[in-house]
């Protein structure tokens, strides 16, 4: 609350009067604290965040996607030769057509990105930053920054997913579900080697942001009465979609945690560094 | 742990190429259990805000409040409890028991309930509605078409006898891409369509956003909907090549026209793609602080909100966020008092 306080007297300061309609400046009165850091890159403004969540999700849509493109080029036409994909993937597509290899890594991570980083965090990050603060009538989320360390961790999580299509033996090919023996036995393919443990730290580092993000519109529900005043029933009152946040959060919240738990070994070989190199 | 500290978690005695691994006791379908207690939720954590923001654009794009309110929260609940309860039909062919498969079959089946709540509530909300054809309402509508579509392959996927049949072929892609994919991608496409002004204070081109509308929703059902014949036909996914199968040599044509549409629907988000980011610098500037006339507290913020939102105080809450087409009004706002001889919505 004390955040929401600073907010609060901040915004005394800067104008008073009721709601404004037509105060077309008023975007303008802060810029002078914020520099181009604060405001754009580690914003803690909801909004900016979720714009942060948006753009990234949509450059994950567009490599996500280009990636079904070349395995359905594949599918349709297994005996052609594209010149353009030797160009764009090199020893991936010798001779312009795409190897085993390259398309099982394809396919697990067209699965990956679009599953996790587009549609998880790019729809609800996006989202529910954007309108739970908006439609309860609060002046930003819980935590800001936690808000803001949920984005930077996703941001993490996608470098580190990024990293992991240029390495050597390529990224991971077991599938987007990552079962074993695919994904706990590092001889079992080359997408089993290298690729599989960036692919489990990346998304160690994804299930944080959510849990950060998660914890953040759990806050909501249960605050977002306080807004509203003068009614006989608050539930009534709320937005629809506010439930469905609520019905969503308890998902993340739990699932989110059972992640790691899953990935066991992800979490844990971060704490071997000593074995994480190669150990087998 | 079991890459790199010698466990043996979700490995157990194999071998791999003649030579015996050191793993005992672990099982992979304990692998299988976890990844999909966490998995089912969570593909629902990915519909939930879709189907929300679907609901909040169906009724300001038809003028009217959402039909069943509390059937839809009371709907949305049980899809979340439920969906901690059936993660087991993925893994039918698992070896699982058939007796607990019946369980997990029951559990599954009963998600169709309210998930048909909800459809109904969509299609009684736009229904008589006076509908504002948006790029956001056209794609809020997609939503619950591929909704169906997609939903209804569901009912037959969750049946454990059919699933032996369906397991990991095309059928399951079909479903999968049809309700995950495409209905999730429309909900996120309303909501980016709509709450566009409010993240960028201008609007979208919405030429465009029809152009978009239109070949994404009939290409994504040239792509998916042949798929579920190639599944049906026993055509199994992830395959690197298809042809040395005689049995699949039916569908080479077919493949060949889904993968054009493919690049066809490709080319087609890179339009949205160019929308959004020239949007974001030239498009039309926003003049009025609640473009679409909705009554959420959202659209009561200036068209440059500040960080804190409202400049003065926070706005107060006096109704609920649906009263449209009420007493003789287009909308009336939340943060409007109810008056005395107003009635009940």
């Amino acid at each position: 609350m004390s955040n929401e306080a600073t907010l609060h007297s901040h915004q005394h300061e800067v104008t008073h009067g009721t709601v404004a309609h037509d105060d077309h400046g008023n975007g303008h009165h802060e810029h002078h604290e914020d520099s181009f850091i604060s405001k754009y890159v580690f914003s803690m403004d909801h909004k900016m965040i979720a714009k942060q969540f948006l753009i990234t999700g949509i450059i994950w849509a567009i490599i996500g996607a280009a990636f079904s493109v070349i395995f359905r080029l594949q599918l349709a036409f297994p005996d052609t030769s594209f010149p353009i994909l030797e160009t764009l993937l090199g020893h991936w597509a010798k001779g312009g057509r795409i190897t085993p290899e390259a398309y099982y890594a394809l396919v697990t991570m067209h699965g990956t990105i679009l599953v996790f980083f587009v549609l998880t965090a790019g729809l609800s990050g996006t989202f529910s930053n954007l309108l739970i603060p908006l439609q309860v009538g609060a002046r930003d989320m819980a935590s800001p920054f936690m808000n803001m360390l949920s984005y930077w961790f996703f941001f993490l999580a996608s470098l580190v997913m990024i990293a992991s299509l240029f390495v050597q033996t390529g990224p991971a090919s077991g599938g987007w579900t990552s079962y074993p023996p695919l994904s706990a036995l590092g001889d079992a393919s080359i997408g089993s080697k290298i690729g599989m443990d960036l692919w489990l730290t990346s998304m160690a580092l994804f299930v944080v942001s959510q849990l950060l993000g998660g914890l953040n519109y759990i806050y909501y529900p249960e605050h977002a009465y306080q807004g509203y005043e003068h009614d006989q029933d608050t539930f009534d009152h709320l937005v629809f979609l506010l439930h469905c946040r609520t019905g969503c959060i308890i998902l993340p919240c739990t699932a989110v945690r059972l992640h790691p738990a899953a990935d066991g070994p992800s979490c844990r070989h971060q704490l071997l560094p000593e074995r994480a190199v190669r150990s087998r | 742990m079991d890459r790199h500290a010698g466990t043996s978690f979700y490995l157990s005695e194999l071998f791999v190429a003649g030579k015996a691994l050191s793993n005992e006791g672990g099982s992979a379908i304990l692998y299988q259990h976890l990844f999909w207690f966490l998995g089912h939720p969570e593909v629902y954590i990915i519909i939930l805000p879709a189907m929300g923001m679907v609901s909040e654009v169906l009724a300001v794009s038809s003028r009217k409040p959402i039909f069943g309110y509390l059937a839809m929260v009371g709907s949305l609940f049980a899809i979340a409890i439920l969906a901690f309860l059936v993660w087991a039909h993925h893994m039918f062919v698992t070896g699982l028991n058939p007796f607990l498969g019946a369980f997990f079959v029951l559990l599954t089946l009963l998600i169709a309930v309210p998930s048909a709540i909800k459809v109904f509530n969509w299609l009684t909300t736009i229904w008589k509605g006076n509908i504002r054809f948006t790029p956001a309402s056209l794609f809020a509508i997609g939503f619950v078409s591929t909704f169906i579509s997609g939903g209804l392959t569901g009912i037959w996927l969750g049946n454990s006898s059919i699933d032996i049949h369906l397991h990991d072929t095309y059928f399951v892609i079909a479903h999968f891409h049809i309700v995950m994919g495409v209905s999730a991608f429309f909900g996120m496409f309303a909501g980016i369509y709509h709450w566009f002004p409010k993240l960028y204070s201008r609007y979208m081109n919405s030429t465009l956003g029809f152009i978009h509308f239109w070949i994404t929703l009939v290409g994504a059902y040239c792509i998916f909907w042949p798929m579920h014949y190639e599944g049906m036909a026993g055509m199994p996914r992830r395959y690197f090549d298809y042809s040395n199968w005689e049995s699949f040599k039916q569908f080479v044509e077919l493949n060949k026209f889904i993968s054009i549409v493919v690049l066809i629907v490709f080319a087609t988000q890179l339009l949205f793609v160019f929308n959004f980011f020239y949007s974001i610098f030239k498009g039309r500037k926003l003049t009025t602080t609640n473009p679409w006339d909705a009554t959420t507290l959202e659209w009561t913020t200036p068209i440059h909100p500040g960080h804190g939102n409202w400049p003065g105080e926070i706005p107060e809450v006096h109704r609920w966020a649906y009263d449209y087409s009420k007493d003789g009004k287009d909308f009336i706002p939340q943060t409007v008092p109810v008056s005395p001889d107003e009635s009940k919505h």
